[in-house]
């Protein structure tokens, strides 16, 4: 079974999902990270890496919105599950524990 | 909608087809969205490129459908069971396909690389496709005389001059010369002069030295990198003198790559071409009288090299026309495309033993024999077989196989056949790979073909081999009705029965031809060798004289040499000649004629010169006359002539020559002799006319006939005597009846690795026909049953069963006569005296083939009749 730990991208991701909460859908979520994190990533790793999200169980998809230039297509909104909630705030907790234990010193800016 | 170009359209039907359908619609949706974004601000082919690019992302298996009708993996495995217990439940058959298509494909490896090599040779080369090499044809009387290799000296530089299209050429001249550093004596194999541009038209890399530069000037030497590591050391070699028979100083100026094997070429040594003018004078630079040099010439790129050769003639008529007439001569140049000098060209003064095309393409054929024999084995087995498997198809059939499933199942099968024969051969040839090569090669150096072109032909060879010989089979064995096998009506496979029977007799046609081909080639060789050569090469040391600057020095050091062997009792006879049996004359000498005869009568001879013992030492026969000897003197202007030479020269009495002049080269020679003809060089070639001059003491070879027994003693004694004559000159020695003997060699090769490939097919298609026989006895097991209890004799009943196949091999032998016959024309006409090709030649090899085919068929059949009814019929 897949840990339920959470890759770099995959955390980006579902950051991305959190702030866009009702329009996160592929390309949404791409160009939210091109524009928070300068980052390129094809849109055929956005959907690789939620396809592998939502089979961690920390996505819920829905289809809704279609619009003329998707050729009439709806789109497929992700929303955070509760345990993908859970996830991104335990990692968020153990990072700033981490941060906190760093002294002062190491950072050299007194 | 976004209008979207048709390619993209394509794009997603295949993306429909492919992806899970939930997340379909999403991807789709994406791609289009993001092309009518890119659509606008990057145009309308960027956008579709990147539309492609992407989709192509989609083609992971995130996104992939799980095919819900079949399971790959599954079937694979299902596959793989169903070859592996098949196999096992027939082991004879399948050890018989393994075994059969492993010789097959190890055989055919060997030579597949043996004939590759020999196809591409000098491919290091840059430019080749430009550069050919002038051979030249001399005609006597309208007769062809001489071809030479190396032909005249200044067409090369003629061709420059006349024709446009030649944009460069290149000469060189053999060197005979010794050399020496610091009082040492080296031999050096293959010394040659190069013009000066040598390095610029052949690309071959100098370690050291500029390839413009390095043989400019006159008495410049360049050094192959060995032969500049066994003379210098670990010395620098640039800027050294070496020395030229005691008296010439050559500055060496650059270190050549030693050659590769696989190339025409053969140097150790050039000098600049300079020199050779410096010593030999401006004559030969343009000489159209003076043979023996190497010229090549560059072409334009856009020049046809037939269209140029087609002004030849008129050219030769405008340059050289008068001088010819007058001798009622002729010459005629053929340019020789670089790349295959080795395979096209054996003439004259060739710098190393070139191959021979039509022995390479026979090799070729032999080869792809064995490996279709294997082949077809795997075909017939399987298809003859096909009745064992045709409840295994009905059922997969009824439980709802496609039929291209089962295609697909008996290709697999074919297909892990073929692999494990593969790793099998892969292992043999291996193992056999440095036996094989010291047996064909002629030199230490033999690797791995070192080209991906020759392993990617070899595999997709392989890949052909397995798709044609599963092919059929699988599509026989998927072809069976469910209703009809299942029901039990199916008795026998008479599908394909034709097409069976054919491939036997292609299999049989093949190793009949083989098997008479090494017949032939076995009896052409037997009776070579037992030709009587005239001559006798038994027992003899060749040591090959030193070289001095001047014939008085060498008269004198000559004169040592002679007392020391008169007093040497290891020796019982010597004699000094220019030449040696098994060796061309290597002197070639035109414009001979009677001083009677004009101008336009003479004709070329070869010369040999050589002391008076010549005649007896090798046990010549003189047939008239008298032979040389020195108590006459004056000895120097009488000269022997051979039975063709006398034929030649015009005389029908051999009586009539003697005490004739000739004219020979402004001098005048008279007659005394006539010596038998005798094989100088071998049985191969058609007696040369030959005229015997008398030297005291000539360069060129001493013989020593030596008593049985202890050689190597009989051989330090010789040397002890040459180091106190010749000090420190390389004493560089042979014994005659090796070096006469290789001149065999290479059709005696061709006649080992010719027999054993025959006799691998011949062993490859009987295994077949065995198993084959064996299979089809089993399947009428139960009518030999029945006709033994009605009485049938065991005679009557083998004859039964053999009959098919001998008329099939009968059928195979027919057709072969006409083949073999017209193959192995074409081979012995490559032979000055040669076998007949009798009724015998053909009957001996059918006899055998159909003796072992009996044998084979027999063995199995008989143990089929010898059964008792009983046994056979009890469970009907």
């Amino acid at each position: 079974m897949k840990g339920t730990n959470l890759g770099e991208l995959e955390e980006i991701v579902m950051l991305s999902i959190a702030i866009l909460y009702d329009e996160a859908y592929g390309i949404a979520i791409q160009q939210e990270i091109k524009k928070r994190c300068n980052r390129s990533i094809t849109i055929s790793t956005v959907h690789s890496v939620t396809s592998r999200l939502e089979e961690k169980g920390f996505l819920n998809a829905r289809y809704d919105g279609a619009t003329p230039e998707r050729g009439g297509r709806r789109k497929r909104l992700f929303r955070l599950t509760k345990s993908g909630q859970v996830a991104l705030s335990s990692i968020r907790e153990i990072r700033n524990g981490m941060w906190d234990a760093i002294p002062k010193l190491a950072f050299g800016n007194g | 909608m976004v209008k979207k170009p048709k390619l993209l359209k394509v794009t997603d039907r295949l993306l429909t087809s492919i992806c899970k359908s939930h997340l379909l619609e999403s991807i789709l949706g994406d791609l289009e969205e993001t092309y009518a974004a890119n659509l606008t601000s990057v145009g309308a082919f960027r956008a579709g490129f990147s539309y492609f690019i992407q989709s192509i992302g989609f083609l992971k298996p995130v996104f992939l459908k799980k095919s819900s009708h079949s399971n790959t993996k599954a079937m694979f495995r299902n596959y793989f069971i169903a070859t592996v217990r098949n196999l096992q439940r027939h082991k004879f058959y399948a050890l018989i396909n393994l075994i059969g298509l492993s010789i097959g494909m190890t055989a055919g490896f060997f030579i597949l690389q043996y004939a590759y090599r020999q196809l591409t040779y000098d491919r290091f080369l840059e430019n080749r496709e430009n550069i050919y090499r002038v051979q030249t044809n001399r005609y006597n009387n309208g007769e062809l005389t001489t071809q030479w290799a190396s032909g005249c000296a200044g067409v090369g530089l003629h061709m420059k001059e006349d024709f446009p299209e030649v944009v460069d050429f290149v000469n060189l001249r053999k060197s005979f010369a010794q050399i020496s550093y610091e009082e040492n004596y080296f031999s050096v194999s293959h010394p040659y002069y190069a013009g000066n541009n040598f390095f610029e038209v052949f690309s071959i890399p100098l370690v050291q030295g500029v390839d413009s530069l390095v043989l400019k000037e006159p008495m410049t030497v360049v050094l192959s990198e060995s032969l500049a590591k066994k003379i210098f050391g670990d010395e620098s070699p640039v800027g050294k003198i070496i020395q030229q028979n005691d008296v010439a100083n050559f500055k060496v100026t650059g270190v050549f790559q030693d050659l590769p094997e696989r190339s025409h070429f053969k140097f150790d040594l050039l000098y600049s071409f300079d020199s050779y003018v410096a010593f030999a004078g401006q004559e030969v630079r343009t000489s159209w009288q003076w043979d023996g040099f190497l010229n090549y010439v560059v072409l334009h790129p856009d020049v046809d090299p037939e269209e140029l050769a087609e002004k030849f003639p008129e050219w030769i008529t405008s340059r050289e026309g008068e001088e010819l007439a007058q001798y009622n001569a002729g010459m005629e140049f053929v340019l020789q495309p670089l790349s295959k000098i080795h395979l096209i060209s054996n003439y004259r003064g060739e710098i190393k033993p070139t191959g021979n095309q039509t022995i390479t393409y026979f090799l070729l054929i032999i080869g792809m024999f064995v490996l279709f024999i294997a082949w077809i084995n795997y075909i017939n087995l399987t298809t003859a077989r096909a009745i064992s498997r045709a409840k295994e198809v009905g059922i997969r059939k009824v439980m709802g196989s496609y039929r291209a499933q089962l295609i697909g199942q008996f290709m697999f099968e074919s297909f892990f056949l073929n692999f494990v024969a593969f790793a099998v051969s892969a292992i043999l040839v291996v193992m056999i790979f440095p036996i094989f090569n010291r047996f064909v090669g002629n030199s230490v150096v033999y690797t791995w073909p070192d080209t991906p072109v020759f392993w990617f032909g070899l595999i997709g060879l392989f890949i052909v081999g397995f798709i044609l010989s599963g092919f059929y089979p699988a599509f026989v064995l998927s072809n069976f009705k469910p209703i009809t096998v299942l029901k039990g009506k199916f008795a026998s496979s008479t599908n394909g029965n034709n097409l069976r029977k054919g491939l036997v007799t292609f299999q049989f046609l093949a190793s009949v031809i083989l098997i008479t081909g090494t017949y032939v080639v076995f009896k052409q060789m037997t009776h070579l060798r037992s030709q009587d050569l005239g001559v006798n090469i038994d027992q003899n040391v060749i040591v090959k004289t030193p070289v001095y600057a001047s014939d008085s020095i060498m008269a004198i050091k000559d004169a040592v040499f002679r007392n020391k062997i008169a007093a040497n009792s290891a020796v019982n006879k010597f004699t000094a000649s220019s030449s040696i049996p098994g060796r061309n004359a290597g002197w070639n000498a035109g414009g001979i004629r009677l001083l009677s005869q004009t101008e336009a009568e003479s004709n070329q001879y070869r010369i040999i010169g050589s002391d008076d013992d010549f005649v007896e030492f090798y046990g010549l026969e003189i047939i008239e006359g008298r032979n040389f000897d020195r108590s006459y003197g004056n000895e120097r202007n009488n000269v022997l002539f051979n039975e063709a030479a006398i034929a030649l020269i015009g005389f029908d009495e051999l009586s009539e020559a003697i005490n004739e002049k000739i004219f020979f080269w402004g001098d005048t020679f008279n007659i005394v002799g006539v010596v038998k003809n005798y094989r100088q060089e071998s049985p191969k070639e058609a007696y040369d006319p030959m005229i015997f001059r008398y030297f005291p003491s000539t360069s060129g070879f001493y013989s020593l006939n030596i008593s049985q027994g202890n050689l190597q003693e009989a051989i330090s004694s010789i040397q002890q005597d040459w180091d106190q004559a010749f000090g420190s000159k390389t004493f560089d020695f042979f014994f005659l009846d090796d070096y006469y003997n290789e001149q065999y060699e290479s059709e005696v090769k061709f006649g080992s690795i010719f027999g054993l490939f025959s006799g691998l097919a011949v062993l490859v298609a009987c295994m077949g026909l065995f198993s084959l026989a064996s299979f089809v006895t089993s399947l009428r097991s139960k009518e030999v049953g029945v006709r033994k209890v009605l009485g049938a004799s065991v005679n009557q009943l083998l004859l039964l069963l053999t009959r098919d196949f001998i008329k099939l091999i009968g059928i195979s032998i027919l057709i072969s006569v006409p083949i073999s016959w017209w193959l192995m024309k074409t081979w012995l006409q490559n032979f000055e005296t040669r076998i007949a090709l009798g009724v015998e030649l053909f009957l001996v090899p059918a006899l055998l083939i159909i003796v072992v085919a009996i044998c084979t068929v027999l063995h199995r059949t008989y143990k089929t009749t010898m059964v008792n009814p009983a046994e056979t019929l009890h469970d009907e």
